[in-house]
């Protein structure tokens, strides 16, 4: 029995079908070696389109569920990830031990468009517009990390509309849009401050600071781009990870 | 006239024109320009940016002859008790060629906020487009924002959806 796509649920039809048949492969009813469904099989099954059934599966071969083996088909693949490390820490822009210290203030929130190579990091045309957030976390009435978020505006014009003093972007994204965050990836370095991060944080322009240059996807489409600007202060950034037992 | 016309039916997207924020300066607004308008060959009437506020409010509009205003030379800029002859005015500008690597680029760093015409006039989506002409004409504007209960930004009216309106019924028998 396949189970159906909710057709008024906010999540992308593609990101439901690859819910559905990961659960599947991970409670073992397509065991692993067995060929999945053909392409047309699957649409009739979920009554989808070819391409949401392709990106399902693009994704599912990315996170190493299935295996695609040229001129036979699509297998249940034996994922190597889980025998990695798997982060504890929540699934979240920022990681902090204690989140209550921080006080959040949102300092921008605009529609402009792409300029100092953002729009080769989202993957977009440099004429597209894009929404750009900016936040403040102060901790002990002290600015301590400054957020700036660009996010191509196309992905979700309405972002613009919430309370972003109440939710994180990603739990807007996930639970009110239904853009489910599947991948991120984190660029970490010290560089020098400008003026518009520097100012915010109560440096001096070309202060160094820790920096976070975040990157959130979504399949294969960056949905979300954070630069995060981290104070040299008495807080700290906590990522905890354990080795999952195999 | 017909009565019926409004703003809104005539009006357009504010996403048909680039937005920044008011502190991007003249170099950035420049690069978009010829992003959005000179390698993409589409050439909106008038050529025109949106600028913003950190609350995405509508602060002004910017067109290729306000960016060219804010490179020119200070000394080049006309005063009001200024009495020089045309033939000595054309002649100056020649002086401007050789500044064209010095302050020309001190000055492409300037804030767009110094140079944008600021947006004081607004329409509200059910005016009758005679009240958007009049708006236009009189203050010499080339695109009037049109305003949602004078707090929502929903669109944009030009010279060219009043003149052709006009100009239908002009033609009408």
């Amino acid at each position: 029995m396949i189970e159906l796509i909710n057709r008024e649920d906010h999540q992308k039809l593609y990101l439901q079908v690859y819910e559905i048949i990961k659960k599947k492969i991970e409670s073992g009813e397509w065991p692993i070696g067995t060929q999945i469904p053909t392409e047309e099989k699957l649409c009739r099954l979920f009554d989808v389109s070819r391409a949401t059934i392709r990106n399902a599966i693009m994704e599912l071969v990315r996170q190493g569920y299935l295996k695609r083996q040229q001129g036979k088909g699509t297998f249940i693949s034996k994922r190597v990830i889980s025998d990695g490390l798997i982060m504890l820490t929540s699934f979240n822009e920022l990681w902090f031990k204690d989140e209550s210290i921080f006080k959040l203030e949102v300092l921008v929130r605009t529609v402009m468009m792409p300029v100092d190579g953002i729009h080769l990091q989202l993957g977009i045309p440099e004429d597209k517009h894009i929404i750009y957030i900016k936040r403040l976390f102060l901790a002990e009435k002290m600015p301590s990390i400054l957020i700036e978020s660009f996010i191509p505006y196309h992905i979700c014009p309405l972002l613009l509309e919430e309370d972003l003093n109440d939710s994180s972007l990603f739990q807007l994204f996930d639970k009110k849009f239904g853009i489910r965050i599947t991948k991120i990836t984190n660029e970490i370095f010290i560089g020098s401050l400008k003026a518009e991060q520097a100012i915010p944080l109560s440096l001096q322009v070309g202060s160094e600071a820790l920096i976070v240059s975040q990157k959130c996807f979504s399949g294969d489409s960056v949905v979300l781009l954070n630069r995060i600007y981290k104070k040299n202060d008495n807080h700290v950034l906590y990522f905890e990870y354990e080795r999952k037992a195999l | 006239m017909s009565e019926s016309k409004v703003v809104k039916d005539l009006m357009v997207g504010i996403f048909e024109y680039p937005h920044i924020p008011y502190w991007f300066t003249i170099n950035q607004a420049i690069r978009i320009v010829k992003v959005s308008f000179i390698n993409t060959k589409k050439f909106p009437e008038p050529l025109a940016i949106l600028v913003f506020d950190e609350k995405y409010n509508l602060m002004g509009t910017l067109t290729l002859k306000d960016i060219l205003i804010g490179l020119e030379p200070k000394f080049l800029k006309s005063t009001p008790k200024a009495q020089v002859p045309e033939e000595n005015e054309s002649g100056l500008s020649i002086i401007w060629d050789s500044l064209f690597t010095k302050e020309i680029k001190q000055l492409a760093e300037k804030q767009v906020r110094d140079i944008m015409v600021p947006a004081k006039y607004f329409v509200e989506p059910n005016d009758p487009i005679t009240k958007a002409a009049y708006m236009m004409l009189h203050h010499d504007l080339i695109l009037l924002p049109v305003l949602e209960g004078k707090k929502k930004f929903v669109g944009l009216i030009r010279m060219i959806e009043i003149f052709d309106a006009i100009s239908n019924e002009l033609m009408k028998e």
